[in-house]
């Protein structure tokens, strides 16, 4: 009851009809009473109100009131402190942002708890699981990720665009239990072979191409080249378990016997209610037994079943390192904007000693006074942290903008959420105290008579409170150092990059991506291999068709020179297989980049071939297997004489049974990404791989790159490319037409953007440093008029003066820069991974980031000293 | 300071439990009871009674007095009466110690 009340009190209003209570009452009693029999009756109530708790109310209030005062008559000082802290926290902001729609995410399906993965199965094996496990609600399987050819041919683009997905079965998506915001899950008749072809797609997907139009439903779209119909679209948040994919379609069923003993399938299930993980995991040993006795193409397999965990749906590859720096980044430049604001407070401090110290004087408390600094600081932080979480909602969109392909699909969704908030409301929380407690230490700490007579009339006013400010100064001047120097590295490193030879002439060269259809080119054969997975046979047509399109590109007028590779085209990446030489068996498992090109593809890109020759299109099945490595990889296995006539063999299980290929010819490095450094290459004739391979590396294959040098613009010569494709096979789609420069700049788009970060951090650094030199700076001149006064009087001139107060700067940033060395020194190894042709320590940077922040720096010195030179010593020897 | 509140406090309770008063009513009331022992300032009683009315000990009510004059009357409330009695045994309890202890003074001793 007595809290209730008590907060009550904290109404105005129900405070101000207590009050005239309490007077109306005190008047009633002093009319019985005798005169002054009832003594001092303003004491009765002010001990009532005390009892009521409202002294406390009533200071905070006026402390709220005192610091909202006093933040609006320094406008320039609280200008200062809002826009540190609003850069502080609003850089914090993003990056957890950021960090938030990466690592925080809920998992996209309802009770993740009851859902297990489980690895490896045959399609019998998940027949039998289906048909007699019982621990299971639903049960499902999948493939592999797998790539396929969209287009929607009756549309106003009828472009194929490379799509990712996978194929399930309907009970793999019963046990996510995530509905498509329009239409439905396949069923399982439609699995069955012989059904019409059914297809869902991901809300990215329908918002790419048909942009959210609801018609979508029941359209007849081209999926890997076969009519297929649409029957639904996922949620935006969806995505199968570890797999962002734009398609789901049915994994179809055959009667082949092959297809039900490969081990290439996941699994997904639901577990009953109730039932254990280690349940389900004691279940799969019956399968295990099963393999064992009908003697499976695996033998002494087990098969791994366990819970869903949040890596599983959130895989942050590579991105986790980087987060990391960005993270840290921010943190400096929010304890740089602290320590600038409680610099502030504390030079505000010195010049409101004096109030203070009378209110000491007259009984003010330590502790109310204390308070009083913690109410500014918290005030201060209230304020520039909702400015900073504007300044963050714009970084956001901006960010979001800027974003490359390829990053993982949170990302492009992240938002301000709930959770964002907390975390910037836990900031301010933390600035309040930072600049508020050592402004407040230092003046509750003050004896009021010290601080009178110092106040008073003193050259050295305030010396232990310059002391701490100094130190902040050098602290921030160490931290913004140490940013700078990161994004320096790193925009050197980006520089470097751009400008590192890619190996071949990207002018003048126009890329063509083709997805060839699955259904035409690929047929599952009778065998499965000793990975567990299907081997599929290529057709051989598909030798054929590549090089029929190849020749029709070459006749394409202003066309000198075509050609294509397949998997991964220059600067988009590279699959490491392992190779043997000279029949020996490995000593080292060493890989090699798998390079399958089409005939005349060094011509095409103008790379230099040192030796031999390159391919024609005599290399094919059934001449001799040939080879061209290039030159790092000649030095890695024949670093002592030629490698010119030697022998290579790609030795994986993803392409059984290679032949011993003959090195014909050597060439210069070609970048497969940007910032590669001497990768061993092996090239190989795309018309001399034998038709049969393991089904994900058939599934690469039928990707192609061609590529055609000619100098007209891509627009110009993109419909003399198109007849030419559809002059071979009029159902071949085209992925994408581009010139190898664009594909060159988008190699480096993600690093620009992380750098870019890195970069606009760093300057936000470095400028509330030097606000925080200026801060400190104008202090000493205002608080030194007196002794400047005093020294021109006696005839120091005015270069004297100036040199006085900028020695004392140039001191402070020294020491900061020389912290900020050692510091960048300890932390630049952590962005080592990031960096291209320049070593973490590199010199040069480490140089250029001291003068330029000390040149800042010391301008920033070099205005409060000017002033100080053009003191008028009469003016200050007057000065208090 | 406690033991200075709670003691007014109990006097305040023990005083309502004849009746409802008002504020000048329950000063004079404590100072006859005591033989004007008990002069208590004003300064002090009057939080007292805010205190107990905030515990919701004694409740008040605007109410006309003998001399016909507007007056804001204290009462014990339930909750004010437990109180009162079980400070009441303790207050019995300690001061018969005290007395015990106190007893008279032995001969001789100044």
């Amino acid at each position: 009851v007595t809290i209730w009340r008590r907060l009550k009190y904290l109404i105005p209003s129900y405070r101000r009809r207590e009050e005239r209570e309490m007077q109306h009452e005190l008047e009633s009693l002093r009319a019985m009473a005798e005169h002054n029999e009832l003594g001092n009756l303003t004491l009765a109530a002010e001990n009532a109100r005390a009892v009521w708790g409202w002294n406390s109310i009533d200071s905070l209030g006026q402390d709220l009131r005192y610091a909202f005062r006093t933040l609006l008559r320094h406008p320039r000082v609280t200008g200062v402190a809002l826009l540190s802290l609003a850069f502080g926290i609003g850089v914090n902001t993003l990056v957890f942002t950021v960090v938030n729609a990466m690592m925080f995410r809920p998992m996209p399906y309802p009770e993740p708890e009851r859902l297990v993965k489980i690895g490896s199965l045959s399609r019998a094996n998940c027949t039998y699981i289906r048909e007699n496990i019982d621990v299971f609600e639903h049960f499902g399987c999948y493939t592999d990720a797998t790539s396929g050819s969209f287009a929607d041919l009756d549309s106003a683009d009828p472009t194929s665009e490379r799509v990712f997905g996978l194929r399930l079965t309907a009970g793999a998506a019963q046990a996510l239990n995530v509905q498509p915001i329009l239409g439905r899950w396949f069923n399982a008749a439609e699995e069955r072979e012989g059904a019409d072809r059914v297809l869902l797609m991901s809300f990215s997907l329908w918002h790419r191409r048909f942009f959210d139009s609801p018609d979508v439903l029941g359209r007849v779209i081209r999926f890997d080249g076969e009519p297929t119909t649409i029957i639904g679209v996922m949620p935006e948040e969806f995505e199968f378990v570890a797999l962002n994919g734009d398609f789901w379609v049915p994994i179809r069923s055959s009667a082949s016997d092959a297809q039900t003993t490969a081990s290439n399938l996941g699994a997904i299930a639901r577990l009953k209610s109730g039932a254990t993980v280690a349940a389900a995991q004691a279940a799969m040993s019956a399968v295990d037994a099963l393999d064992a006795k009908g003697g499976s193409a695996v033998q002494g397999r087990r098969i791994e079943l366990r819970s869903i965990e949040k890596a599983d749906v959130n895989p942050l590859a590579d991105s986790g390192q980087s987060l990391l720096v960005l993270q840290g980044a921010v943190t400096f430049v929010l304890l740089i904007a602290c320590a600038n604001v409680a610099g502030l407070l504390l030079a505000q401090g010195t010049t409101q000693q004096k109030e203070m110290a009378v209110r000491t004087a007259l009984g003010s408390g330590r502790w109310r006074i204390f308070r009083q600094l913690l109410v500014h600081g918290a005030l201060l932080s209230g304020f520039g942290g909702t400015l900073g979480v504007v300044l963050g909602f714009w970084g956001v969109r901006v960010l979001t903008n800027a974003l490359p392909a390829g990053l993982p699909r949170p990302v492009y969704s992240m938002h301000l959420d709930a959770r964002v908030l907390a975390l910037a409301i836990a900031l301010c929380a933390i600035c309040a105290l930072l600049v508020g407690i050592a402004p407040a230490l230092k003046s509750s700490h003050a004896d009021p008579l010290d601080a009178m007579r110092d106040a008073g009339r003193s050259a050295t006013a305030g010396v232990s409170r310059q002391k701490l400010r100094s130190g902040f100064v050098a602290g921030q001047i160490a931290l913004a150092f140490i940013l700078l120097v990161s994004a320096g590295l790193m925009i050197n490193s980006l520089y470097r990059l751009a400008r590192a030879p890619l190996g071949f002439d990207p002018e003048d060269l126009v890329t063509i991506q083709i997805e060839l259809p699955d259904a035409k080119f690929r047929q599952p054969s009778k065998i499965v291999l000793a990975s567990g997975a299907l081997e599929m046979n290529i057709h051989p047509q598909i030798y054929r068709t590549t090089e029929d399109i190849r020749e029709r590109l070459t006749t394409i007028p202003g066309v000198t020179a075509a050609s294509g590779i397949a998997i991964f085209a220059p600067l988009s990446g590279s699959l490491n297989l392992p190779v043997r030489v000279d029949s020996a068996m490995p000593n080292a498992p060493d890989r090699a980049q798998f390079l399958p090109v089409l005939p005349d593809y060094f011509k095409t890109l103008q790379v230099r071939v040192i030796a031999g020759r390159e391919f024609n299109s005599g290399d094919r099945l059934g001449t001799m297997p040939v080879a061209v490595i290039n030159q790092a990889m000649a030095q890695r296995f024949w670093p002592s004489g030629s490698a010119m006539g030697k022998q290579v063999q790609v030795d994986t299980l993803l392409l059984p049974n290679q032949p011993v290929r003959e090195i014909v010819g050597i060439v210069d490095e070609i970048m497969q990404y940007a910032g590669q450094e001497a990768r061993p290459q092996l090239y190989l004739p795309y018309a001399q791989l034998s038709p049969q391979h393991d089904e994900r590396l058939s599934n690469e294959l039928r990707h192609l790159t061609f590529v055609a040098r000619t100098s007209q613009p891509v627009a110009q010569i993109t419909p003399a490319i198109r007849s030419a494709v559809a002059a071979v096979d009029a159902g071949q789609a085209i992925s994408s037409i581009e010139t190898m420069r664009d594909t060159a700049y988008h190699s480096l788009q993600r690093r620009r953007v992380y750098f870019g970060m890195l970069g606009s951090f760093a300057v936000i650094a470095v400028f509330l440093a030097v606000i925080g030199v200026y801060g400190v700076m104008a202090q000493v001149v205002s608080q030194r008029t007196n002794e400047i006064g005093i020294r021109m009087a006696l005839g120091a001139d005015h270069r004297q003066v100036r040199g006085l107060i900028v020695r004392r700067g140039a001191w402070l940033i020294g020491i900061g820069l020389v912290a900020g060395v050692f510091g960048a020194l300890a932390i630049t190894r952590v962005i080592r991974s990031a960096l291209f042709g320049v070593a973490p320590t590199d010199p040069y940077t480490f140089l250029a980031a001291a003068a330029i922040l000390g040149s800042i720096a010391l301008l920033a010195c070099y205005v409060p000293a000017r002033r100080a030179s053009r003191v008028d010593p009469m003016l200050a020897l007057r000065h208090d | 300071m406690d033991l200075l509140h709670g003691a007014l406090d109990m006097l305040v309770l023990r005083t309502l439990a004849g009746g409802p008063l008002h504020g000048y009513g329950i000063a004079k009331a404590i100072r006859t009871t005591s033989d004007d022992t008990l002069n208590i300032e004003f300064g002090s009683l009057y939080p007292s009674l805010k205190r107990l009315e905030l515990r919701g000990w004694i409740s008040s009510k605007w109410d006309t007095s003998d001399q016909n004059r507007q007056a804001k009357y204290y009462r014990l409330t339930a909750t004010g009466r437990k109180q009162l009695s079980q400070q009441h045994s303790e207050w019995t309890e300690f001061a018969a110690a005290v007395a015990r202890v106190m007893g008279p003074l032995p001969r001789g001793a100044k």
